[in-house]
Parts: structure tokens; C-alpha cells; sequence
């Protein structure tokens, strides 16, 4: 089978579909915006806080821009793959594929790519875009690479539970809410906030808030980070794969 | 081409086999039709023969070769024409078909020759969201040409096809037969069946309870008598009688000589009635 020109024309297609559909392009402008915001929101809020002396917010700055730069960037570049793998289902064009030489892994390992790449490199662009509650720059990376797989298990939760648009932005509202988990742990106590570990981004995240507190030993949460995000995606692969079908 | 012994197959959780014991001969060149109401396991069938189902019970032979020892090179052989169409919407038809025909190695036919065969040339630039029903299935038809299968299946092929672009799609079945391709259609359109298969096996409840020649099925299961009417508006009369030794039948002959004749008529069966008549179902 002659992978690469397969591969060009999934790529090629994939990229035609995400053009032509507005909502899509919609949502992956809103992340650049929200970053863009940010960057000035944020130096201005802790400013205004301090000058009236009510909150300092610095603490909880890492906290917040974690959610912002890791969450979102992996949770929306998997909810825009998810919509596209969604509709390969939904138009049965993932059903057309499997009856081809070329292999359902093929598509799914590209797109699955795409997601992991845009969702880290989109951590890393708005770390830097934004530049306060920013850990060093190797922290940032890692918190990117660790947290970019919660777009790949974003994207098989979306394209396998939901069978139609509809239904997927239902299931859009439940799953948000474990890109918030993180956030919530942070306020636990351990042993118990090690809960929050089951949700891939959690890791990452930690690692992003342990970092930038000046803490340097958070180079072991990458293993769980890695584990978690393993245990989500191989079975929602299997699962696609079986709704693919039918 | 496809030898299938004692094919067996149980969806997973389900509490009844679907397929139960199906064994069946399609030779190369052969069109072959499975018939049989929705939920029958024609689908289910067609769905092993193209490797979309595991975990089935029994042998499958094709091109020679077990179906569990091909692997995805199987795909440079088959067509496969879904009962649903799978395009990409949002894309052009020719869009569509460059794309799956990236996904072949090997030769394939250009998107231009495969649109003239289903009669869709002049839409290979629109996009398919704006195709009807029927210009959907024909592109679906069309996609399923683009690697010059040999062996090519067929899921209700004129589903939602006009009379038309029913015939055309038959012209095309039979254009493709006589180019050596073996087609399996899997329909509960008798019409269409009766047209082009030339055996036909009936599905009913997972079972394979009939194979034959439409014609042949006709013969066996149809009534030979001829029906005759007479007597006009007032006084109708209508009589049958057996095709054997009609003309040594005297009363046959003198209605023919003595009463006004309105209606002749042959009770020749159709396959519908044949299906009926064998597995006591309907295929509606």
C-alpha cells in the first residue's frame, strides 16, 4: 500500500473539511483569541486587585493560565477533531474506508498526530504569547507534551459516544467539565487530589503549577501523565473502531 | 470465486446467531443475489464477505484464498457499493473520488470515468450535500468502481433510484458481468433481482432456504394454468385450466370456440410469490 499518498490525500481532506465548516474554524480561533486576551487581561487584573488592596491573585496566576493554555488548547483542538472524526461517522465515509487497502490506524494515527501536535504547539505558543504565570520554558514543553493527549481522548470521547452533531455537543457539555477537574483538585489536599490523576490534563497541569511555584521536582508526574492518557485512548480506539463498523 | 460452508454468526451480546449454517457457491462471473425481508441477515452476510465481521464460525473461500488468510490486499479486488451512501458532504464528488482513489495502490480508474458510468458527469463539481437522494447512491456506485474490482457487492444498488437510473444501473451490472466481474447483490427489490441475478438464494431468519435461477424457481414453484374469462359485463365467467393438455381440454376448447373470449392469461409465477410460496414470509 502506498502510505504517503494516502496519507497526503487524508491530510489534504481533512484540512478541506475543517475549512469549509465555519463552527470549526470558529472554535479553533477562539482559543487564539482567549490567549490574546489574556495577555493583557491578566497583568491588568492582578494590577487592579493589588491597587485597591483587596485580593493579590498571584498565586492562583499559574492556576488560571494552566487552564487557559493547557486545558483549553488540548480539550478545543480535540473537540474540533472529534467533530471531524464525527462526521466521518456520521457520513459513513469512515464505513468506505475500511472496504480500501488502506487501514482505518492510517487516518486515525493522522489525525490523532494532528491533535497531539496543534494542542502542543498551541500550549507552547500561548506560553509564550502570554508570558506571566508561565513556568521555565523546559516545564512548559513537558506540560505541553503531557497534556496534549487529553485532545486525542477529547476527540475518540466525542467521535465514539455522541452519533450525531447534536448529541456531541451534549456530550461536549459533560466531558468540559473534566478539563475543570484540575482545577478543582488544586484545592485538595493529598493524598486526595491525587484522584483528579484518572483526568490525563491533570498532570500536566501540575506540572505547569509546580514549576512555575519554583518547585523543580515535577519531572515524575510525565510517567502517570503518559499512563493515564494510554488507559483512556486504547479502549475508546477499540470502541471507535466497533461504532465504525456498524 | 466464493465458496461459503456452514458460515455461522452471533452478533456480540446478541441471543440468536443472525446467519445460522449458510453454505453457497457463486461461480466467477456470476450474478448472484441474496433476497430477504430487513433483519433476514442479508447484511450481516454481506458483511463477512467483505471482511467487515470477525469472529464468524464456518469456511469462506474467495479467489481461491480462505477469507482469514486475506489480509488488506483483499481491497484491491473487491467493490463494494453500501446501501447507505458515504461520501464527505462538505467536498465535490471529484473531491470524494480522488480521495478514496489515494487510498488504492494499483491502477484505478479516473473520477471523469467512473461519474460517466453512473450518468453523473455533469455533477463532478458539486458539492454532494447539494446531490439528491439518487445522485448520492450513484456516486456510491460510482465510488465502488474506481479499482476495476472483480468481484464487486451490491447493497440495494437501486434504492431510491428512479425507473430510469434503475435500468442504468442494471445496464451497468451486466456491462460488468460480461467484462468476467462477479457482482453479489444483496436487495428485497424482486424486480430487480428477477432482471439481473442469475441465481438467487432466499435469506429468511439467518437461514438459506432457497438457491436457483430466477427462472428455474419460477417453473418449480409456480402454478402452470391458464386463466380464461368470458361472458362480458352482464354474465362473467372466468375458468382455469392446466397448461398440460390444453388442447385436448374440451371445455377449454369450446369456450375458445363458442364464448367471447375477454380475457388469456398464463398464471405465471413471479419470485415474489416464489419467496412467499417457500419461506411463508413477506419481503416488505
Amino acid at each position: 500500500m502506498s502510505h504517503p499518498s494516502a496519507a497526503r490525500a487524508i491530510l489534504t481532506t481533512d484540512a478541506r473539511r475543517l475549512l469549509r465548516d465555519r463552527f470549526l474554524l470558529g472554535a479553533s480561533a477562539y482559543i487564539l483569541v482567549v490567549a490574546l486576551a489574556l495577555r493583557w487581561l491578566v497583568p491588568w487584573l492582578q494590577a487592579e486587585l493589588l491597587a485597591g488592596n483587596r485580593v493579590d491573585i498571584t498565586p492562583f496566576v499559574p492556576l488560571g493560565v494552566s487552564y487557559f493554555v493547557v486545558v483549553n488548547a488540548s480539550v478545543l483542538t480535540g473537540m474540533v477533531g472529534g467533530f471531524l472524526l464525527l462526521e466521518s461517522r456520521e457520513e459513513r465515509t469512515v464505513k468506505a474506508m475500511l472496504v480500501t487497502p488502506t487501514p482505518l490506524s492510517l487516518a486515525l494515527g493522522l489525525l490523532s498526530a494532528v491533535v497531539f501536535l496543534t494542542g502542543a504547539l498551541t500550549t507552547l505558543g500561548l506560553s509564550l504569547a502570554l508570558g506571566v504565570g508561565v513556568p521555565s520554558t523546559a516545564a512548559a514543553i513537558t506540560s505541553a507534551l503531557v497534556g496534549a493527549p487529553m485532545g486525542i481522548v477529547m476527540m475518540l470521547i466525542l467521535a465514539t459516544v455522541a452519533s450525531n452533531k447534536v448529541e456531541a455537543f451534549a456530550v461536549m457539555k459533560i466531558t468540559g467539565f473534566l478539563g475543570l477537574v484540575p482545577i478543582g483538585a488544586y484545592f485538595l489536599p493529598e493524598p486526595l487530589q491525587f484522584l483528579a490523576g484518572v483526568v490525563p490534563v491533570y498532570w500536566a497541569c501540575r506540572i505547569w503549577w509546580t514549576a512555575a511555584a519554583g518547585d523543580p521536582g515535577w519531572a515524575w508526574m510525565v510517567l502517570p501523565g503518559l499512563l493515564v492518557s494510554i488507559a483512556w485512548i486504547v479502549p475508546l480506539l477499540r470502541r471507535f473502531r466497533d461504532a465504525a463498523q456498524r | 470465486m466464493i465458496r461459503v460452508d456452514n458460515l455461522s454468526f452471533t452478533y456480540p451480546g446478541a441471543p440468536s446467531p443472525t446467519v445460522k449454517g449458510l453454505s453457497f457457491e457463486v461461480s466467477e462471473g456470476e450474478i448472484f443475489g441474496f433476497l430477504g425481508p430487513s433483519g433476514a441477515g442479508k447484511s450481516t452476510t454481506q458483511n463477512i464477505l467483505i471482511g467487515l465481521l470477525d469472529r464468524w464460525q464456518g469456511e469462506i473461500e474467495v479467489m481461491g484464498r480462505s477469507l482469514r488468510d486475506w489480509r488488506r490486499d483483499y481491497y484491491r479486488h473487491i467493490g463494494v457499493s453500501f446501501e447507505l451512501p458515504n461520501h464527505y458532504l462538505k467536498l465535490t464528488a471529484r473531491e470524494n473520488l480522488e480521495y478514496f482513489r489515494a487510498l488504492y495502490d494499483g491502477d484505478t480508474d479516473a473520477p471523469e470515468k467512473v461519474m460517466a458510468l453512473v450518468g453523473l458527469s455533469e455533477h463532478l463539481d458539486k458539492p454532494v450535500s447539494a446531490y439528491s437522494k439518487g445522485m448520492k447512491n450513484r456516486l456510491t456506485l460510482a465510488r465502488s468502481l474506481l479499482n476495476r474490482p472483480s468481484l464487486w457487492f451490491l447493497d440495494e444498488p437501486t434504492s431510491g433510484l428512479d425507473p430510469v437510473n434503475a435500468v442504468h444501473v442494471r445496464d451497468l451490472v451486466k456491462a460488468r458481468q460480461a467484462q468476467g466481474v462477479t457482482t453479489i447483490i444483496t436487495t428485497h427489490d424482486m424486480l430487480i433481482a428477477d432482471a439481473l441475478c442469475d441465481r438467487v438464494g432466499f435469506i429468511v431468519d439467518g437461514e438459506l432456504v432457497e438457491v436457483g435461477a430466477p427462472d428455474d424457481l419460477k417453473r418449480r414453484y409456480g402454478r402452470r394454468e391458464v386463466e380464461i374469462s368470458w361472458g362480458g359485463d352482464h354474465a362473467p365467467r372466468r375458468e382455469r385450466f392446466p397448461l398440460d393438455g390444453l388442447s385436448e381440454q374440451p371445455e377449454f376448447l369450446r369456450i375458445l370456440r363458442e364464448e367471447t373470449v375477454t380475457s388469456l392469461h398464463s398464471q405465471e409465477t413471479t419470485l415474489e410469490d416464489v419467496f412467499v410460496q417457500v419461506t411463508g414470509r413477506s419481503l416488505r
